[in-house]
């Protein structure tokens, strides 16, 4: 599948800015962020919001017509994108009235309507994030986005790059960022491990081929002639290839720096207490997201290139 | 855009009933192409489809596709019914030729 750009910089963000909101609340529903009082805890919420606004705004860039874009509201009962585009714009109101909570009452551990506004608006940012990962995985069509791995997938990056994000924030504002450190590391392992799971996964044949595609399933079809002499939407769209060069190079970059890179200086920022290393590996961390993200477009294989010479999908 | 099955065509009360099939099932030249109701066990299509073991696209996604391909039948008849008097050596030698040049 074509990689859009946008699509790759929206979820990147707004999944970082959705993590971030979440770690953020959990934390402070189980007794305050280690290392933030009230006003750090304001900072990093706010910009959790604005991180997921930043990528919700740049989702509409990759719209053909921008103006039917309100009709996407009204088909919750049917659609993923629906429901991710309702989650999120009633995640605004919950963390608006969470951060009042803040403001105004130090917290969640300090009283009780600030914490129903905080967990609110937690089921809200993890809503959002799943639907985004369901909008690709519910399509039978692509046998790589077909699977629980890829809303999992989303959450637990979107979780990661969040509690990196709450490191950096932590470390900045000069708090003791040992405890959130080590939920970064926890998470950071735990969504690197679930990637491999994934590159593993999609790496096995599955799927239909060009047998059940055409129906003649005794004996070997190949293509011989797709009949059109220059490209269509369904080639660019669909039949994007990238080489098996460039895919093996993506996937160290995603692993380095995705994942080793910030995991190694965020140990290095527990030992030492050196601020700088946060924001460092935070720009690794999503750098690193960036090309996961594209490997995950690019990676993706639609059935209807089954009719153009494929095989298998 | 997305096929309709000629919708507007099909339930047109004003066309003669020989002309309520889409566009393509009419224009087609070499009648490959039928329009029916696969819901009605009687009806051309689904006699068709059961007689000629009819098949869907892609069965194991689970779409449960409504249109389904009728796979290729062995060599039409007018080949295998050969004409009284043997063809010349020079028809004849014409004919392995092409069958054997390869595409």
């Amino acid at each position: 599948m074509h990689p859009a750009l946008s699509v790759i910089f929206f979820t990147v963000a707004s999944g970082a800015g959705f993590g971030l909101v979440m770690v953020t609340i959990v934390l402070d529903l189980l007794g305050g962020v280690p290392g933030l009082g009230a006003t750090g805890t304001l900072v990093a919420a706010f910009t959790g919001v604005i991180l997921a606004t930043a990528g919700l705004l740049a989702s509409t860039l990759h719209l053909a017509n921008p103006k039917n874009a309100w009709r996407a509201f009204f088909r919750f009962r049917s659609s993923w994108l629906s429901r991710e585009a309702v989650f999120s714009v009633l995640f605004y109101p919950t963390m608006l009235l969470y951060m009042l909570g803040l403001w105004m009452t130090g917290g969640a551990a300090q009283s009780a309507w600030t914490a129903l506004a905080g967990l609110l608006a937690l089921v809200l940012a993890v809503a959002a994030v799943f639907a985004t990962g369901m909008i690709y995985a519910s399509l039978r069509t692509i046998p790589q986005w077909n699977s629980p791995l890829v809303p999992a997938n989303y959450l637990l990056l979107s979780l990661a790059s969040g509690a990196v994000c709450l490191t950096v924030v932590v470390a900045l504002a000069q708090g003791q960022a040992e405890m959130v450190a080590m939920l970064a590391l926890v998470l950071l392992s735990a969504a690197a491990v679930l990637k491999a799971i994934y590159f593993f996964w999609i790496g096995k044949p599955q799927g239909p081929t060009i047998n059940t595609a055409v129906g003649m399933t005794r004996g070997r079809m190949r293509l011989l002639e797709s009949g059109q002499s220059s490209d269509s939407f369904l080639n660019k769209e669909f039949g994007y290839q990238a080489s098996a060069k460039r895919i093996g190079q993506l996937r160290l970059v995603v692993y380095l720096f995705g994942f080793i890179a910030p995991f190694v200086l965020i140990m290095q920022l527990i030992r030492t207490e050196a601020a700088l290393l946060a924001p460092l590996a935070v720009l690794l961390l999503l750098t690193g997201l960036l090309a996961e993200r594209w490997l995950f477009f690019a990676e993706a294989r639609h059935v209807v290139n089954l009719f153009y010479g494929r095989q298998s999908c | 855009k997305k096929c309709t099955l000629c919708v507007d065509r099909i339930y047109d009360e004003a066309l003669p009933v020989e002309e309520r099939q889409p566009a393509c099932v009419m224009t087609c030249p070499t009648s490959a192409r039928s329009f029916g109701d696969l819901d009605d066990p009687d009806s051309k299509v689904s006699r068709l489809v059961r007689e000629r073991n009819g098949q869907q696209s892609m069965p194991e996604l689970g779409y449960n596709p409504v249109n389904h391909y009728l796979p290729p039948r062995p060599k039409a008849h007018a080949e295998i019914e050969r004409s009284s008097a043997p063809a010349s050596l020079a028809h004849r030698l014409k004919g392995w030729l092409g069958k054997s040049v390869g595409r």
